[in-house]
């Protein structure tokens, strides 16, 4: 009975420390982004509330913010679900079809997925400026699309393959060809799956930094993570509040997605990542 | 629609080598006949269903719809389900669980574009005849396994189709329902006039529900033929076993003839043979034979003196009505119905063959 | 094989096709482009020219590389147990959850889901000198008297790294581990207690041994995200001070960002080419296909 409860008060301890390393930076990020002074920390300063900062990213067109927040939502937005959709394709073909080296499809799909983005990203500038591309969406679409394909591709073949065969062969009977046993029968059934996948491939474009740092030149097409890592004061001094509020906006929302979502991604992440 | 295979085969190939699902099946179900495909488990008889709805391609051979060559491997023709326009329905419903039962129901309609008025109509109807009119509004996931099935069988009439393919269709009911729907099937069969083909591993499926039964083994035909040739005349052991709800039993046995008479020895035991059966025994190559007999043929009498066979009664099984009861006779055991039940375990008891029904096999 | 069957095979394939489009044009044509690229000198407004092995000889003298090299070898080997030994530490705790599970799990995902370039720029503020949570903390309870230049000394700025790195992808092999745990019956650990053993115990005897496969999958799929490590250095140290985290993500792209591709293709083929070794093996590790039956 002892041991029991040492045991429960340890693991309440774990949780706590664990709860917070993994909130702590968001927890200052945003006392921060309230403050009027970033410094309060420092014993000179004290902490005064304000929502000034908010106000100046979301209003002061010099900054950019909202049109960083805009080119990335539309930029991964788009990326998502395009890729899903090409994934959903592909992944019907290999966990329905009598395919030979299917398997060597998806091996090599997951060894793609593991390209250090760096021997991509010199040729794809060449690439795009060639293509008159650089610093539109047209140059981040493309290579999120390919870069969101793999992860998806592996996620939608285990799901479609969970779904009973009969289904197919019915719809085959009721008349459909195989498009239409995709798009009417088997997207639709799992559906909540490949939303799942949109949401994951729209978390994985929207989190990516060095195409868009390289790719893009400014706020026509720079995507939220550049435009916060290069966020600079106009005197050479690092606007804390507004970046900490820029942040805050940003992240924000993929909080709640993640709690909301919390048992898809997981779901999802570990089809995709493991199966050992 | 009369359906026709001729040397119809099918190869799987798989990791561990070629399996030959279907070997060399040629049959024919006549117009408005209902059909049943008979066997154990992994015998091809889906694999066959597959081929004729078109959801496999033959290795070799051909079938036709009527005079249609809706598959032929020597002419490369080889039809798609849409365009046989075949319904199927499978053991596990096989709806869609993403629409209601409407949908469901209407789906092939929808897919082959007919107007919605049209729909409405042919979805009501097929709704009618299986008394789901109540339910159209629902999810599948609502529904019982019989309302499942009802909309399944809903699904596919709706669109008046060629041949009607149902696999292992009643399996996952339990057993009241699938005694219910057994008879509604058949009436629906016979109301509807749609040549159906009817695949399942219960025998008395087939036996209730088939005009005629086809028994498979192993990709091959054993036997076709009504239900009562296939029991009253096996053409082998395992059409023999497979059929019966009391498995027959079976024996070695040897044949001796003296002057006029034909004995058939038993376990020790001397049966002379009726005088109608002798021709059939006689033109048997070797004197040693299998003896098969259901256990309906078999006689108990409760003065096991004057029986030519003697054993005693190891174990009774109440049927209901009937009483099955196993005898054993040196190293065998008998299997024997008897419609009293006044049996004890450990009697003496006389057995009496019914020689007229018995059946005779070359031993192989 | 006959005729009509090879027809529908190829007419199989055509659903693989956009798929191919893309990986091939924006992936694998990139690559090609790169081992291309990287036998010529192909500096921005200079000609073009080809040079063979030159700029891989001029790599394998160049004391950058190896420094590159060295940081990101000592990246991997401090990094990847670090994040691992934290993700089975938050795995064995959430399955040890029942009260409040969904919003803990849920927390635990949030620096996954930050992007990484975002939260570099909070670690940065925390390990401010001046104003930072972390001096702050440190001082606070009482451990250094002096404040640390986190981002200013070799030392300082590789920790920061590595905790910032760790902060983010801890909650991705907790994720991994914790299927991996979730696999395990419940029974065995029943067992185990019946026959015995104490927690400890039961740890090193069943969990850790079933573990192994899942453990195995993690480390090599960390390795090759630690190798190609960019947005969190770039953020925090931009490589500083004085190359000291120079990753050799960051060491290629500095020469992109000058514009010489050769030089930059030649570092980016060397780190490609070892990533792809790594994930050959974990390909090979992982027995994928024993999800997909």
């Amino acid at each position: 009975m002892r041991e029991e409860k040492v045991k429960t008060i340890l693991i309440a301890a774990g949780v706590v420390l664990m709860l917070s390393f993994c909130l702590a930076p968001f927890f200052f990020m945003i006392v921060t982004s309230l403050s009027k002074n970033p410094e309060f920390l420092s014993p000179a300063a004290d902490y005064q509330f304000t929502l000034q900062n908010y106000s100046s990213v979301i209003f002061k067109e010099s900054l950019h913010f909202i049109d960083y927040l805009r080119n990335s939502i539309i930029v991964s937005g788009v990326a998502a679900v395009a890729g899903v959709l090409t994934a959903s394709i592909a992944a019907f073909a290999i966990a329905r079809f009598e395919l030979p080296g299917k398997m060597l499809v998806l091996f090599f799909a997951l060894a793609v997925s593991m390209f250090p983005q760096i021997s991509i990203v010199g040729y794809l500038f060449k690439f795009m400026t060639w293509m008159g591309w650089i610093n539109s969406y047209f140059a981040l679409i493309f290579p999120y699309v390919a870069w969101v394909l793999p992860l998806s591709l592996w996620i939608l073949t285990s799901y479609f393959s969970q779904i009973p065969k009969e289904l197919d062969r019915a719809a085959y009977v009721d008349g459909c060809s195989r498009l239409k046993v995709l798009t009417r029968v088997i997207m639709p059934v799992a559906m909540p799956a490949i939303l799942s996948t949109v949401l994951l491939a729209f978390i994985f474009a929207f989190n990516e930094f060095m195409f868009a740092l390289i790719l893009t030149s400014d706020h026509h097409a720079r995507t939220v993570p550049v435009g916060i890592a290069l966020f600079q004061g106009l005197h050479g001094e690092i606007p804390w509040g507004d970046i900490m509020a820029a942040s805050a906006v940003t992240t924000l929302p993929v909080v709640i997605l993640t709690i909301i979502f919390q048992r898809r991604i997981i779901a999802g992440l570990t089809r995709g990542a493991v199966k050992g | 629609m009369r359906l026709e295979l001729v040397n119809l085969s099918k190869k799987f190939r798989s990791m561990r080598g070629e399996v030959e699902a279907v070997k060399n099946i040629s049959l024919t179900v006549e117009e408005k006949e209902f059909f049943v495909l008979l066997g154990p488990s992994g015998c091809g008889k889906s694999t066959l269903l597959n081929l004729v709805a078109g959801l496999e391609r033959p290795t070799s051979g051909e079938i036709r719809f009527d005079s249609d060559l809706v598959a032929a491997t020597g002419r490369k023709i080889f039809r798609s389900p849409k365009e046989r326009n075949v319904a199927m329905v499978f053991q596990n419903y096989a709806l869609y669980p993403h629409l209601k039962v409407y949908d469901n129901i209407a789906f092939p309609l929808k897919i082959e574009k007919w107007d919605k008025s049209e729909i409405e109509n042919a979805v009501k109807k097929a709704a009618d005849i299986l008394g789901i009119a109540g339910l159209l509004n629902d999810k599948p996931s609502e529904l019982s396994g019989g309302q499942r099935q009802r909309v399944a069988i809903a699904r596919a009439i709706v669109r008046e189709p060629n041949i009607f393919l149902l696999d292992e269709p009643l399996s996952n009911l339990d057993a009241q329902l699938r005694m219910s729907m057994r008879t509604e099937l058949k009436n629906l069969q016979r109301r509807l006039e749609i040549t159906t083909l009817y695949v399942t591993h219960d025998q008395t499926e087939a036996m209730t529900l088939g005009d005629r039964v086809a028994i498979l083994k192993e990709g091959e035909i054993e036997q076709i033929g009504t239900p009562l040739e296939l029991y009253d005349k096996p053409r082998n052991i395992f059409v023999a076993r497979f059929l019966g709800s009391s498995p027959i039993n079976i024996f070695d046995a040897e044949i001796t003839a003296e002057e006029d008479k034909i004995f058939i020895r038993i376990a020790g035991n001397r049966i002379e043979l009726p005088h109608n059966r002798m021709e059939e025994v006689r033109g048997f190559k070797a004197d040693k034979v299998i003896f098969g007999i259901r256990p309906e043929d078999v006689e108990p009498q409760s003065d096991a003196e004057g029986s030519p066979v003697a054993g005693e009664i190891q174990d009774i099984e109440l049927l209901g009505r009937e009483t099955l009861l196993h005898i054993s006779v040196d190293d065998n055991t008998v299997r024997a119905l008897s419609e009293s039940s006044k049996w004890e375990i450990g009697q003496a008891v006389g057995i009496k063959f019914v020689m007229e029904k018995a059946h005779f096999f070359e031993s192989e | 094989m006959n005729r009509i069957f090879s027809k529908d095979i190829l007419r199989s394939y055509f659903f693989l096709l956009p798929f191919a489009v893309f990986i091939i044009a924006f992936i694998l044509i990139p690559v090609v482009g790169a081992v291309i690229n990287s036998l010529y000198k192909d500096v921005t407004f200079r000609e073009r020219e080809f040079l063979l092995f030159d700029n891989y000889i001029s790599l394998f003298k160049d004391s950058g590389f190896w420094q590159s090299l060295r940081f990101s070898m000592l990246f991997i080997l401090v990094s990847v147990p670090f994040e691992l030994i934290l993700g089975l530490i938050f795995a064995l705790l959430l399955n040890q959850i029942r009260r409040f599970r969904g919003l803990i799990w849920a927390a635990v995902l949030i620096p996954w889901a930050i992007p990484s370039a975002i939260s570099a720029r909070t670690w940065e503020l925390i390990y401010n000198y001046n104003y930072g949570l972390a001096n702050y903390l440190l001082s606070g309870i009482g451990i250094t008297g002096e404040p640390i230049n986190w981002l200013g000394t070799n030392v300082g700025a590789f920790i920061s790294v590595v905790i910032a790195d760790a902060w983010k992808t801890a909650p991705f092999i907790t994720i991994i581990l914790l299927a991996g745990l979730q696999g395990i019956p419940e029974n065995l650990h029943r067992q185990s207690r019946v026959d015995g053993a104490n927690f400890l115990q039961g740890f090193q005897k069943i969990t850790l041994p079933l573990l192994k496969p899942v453990i195995v999958v993690a480390l090599l799929f960390r390795t090759i995200d630690a190798l190609r490590v960019f947005d969190v250095i770039y953020v925090l140290t931009g490589g500083g001070p004085g190359g000291a985290t120079t990753s050799l993500s960051i060491f290629g792209y500095n020469y992109y960002i000058n514009g010489d591709f050769g030089y930059g293709s030649t570092i980016s083929v060397v780190l490609f080419a070892v990533a792809f070794g790594l994930s050959i093996l974990y390909v090979k590790l992982s027995r994928f296909e024993a999800g997909l039956r």
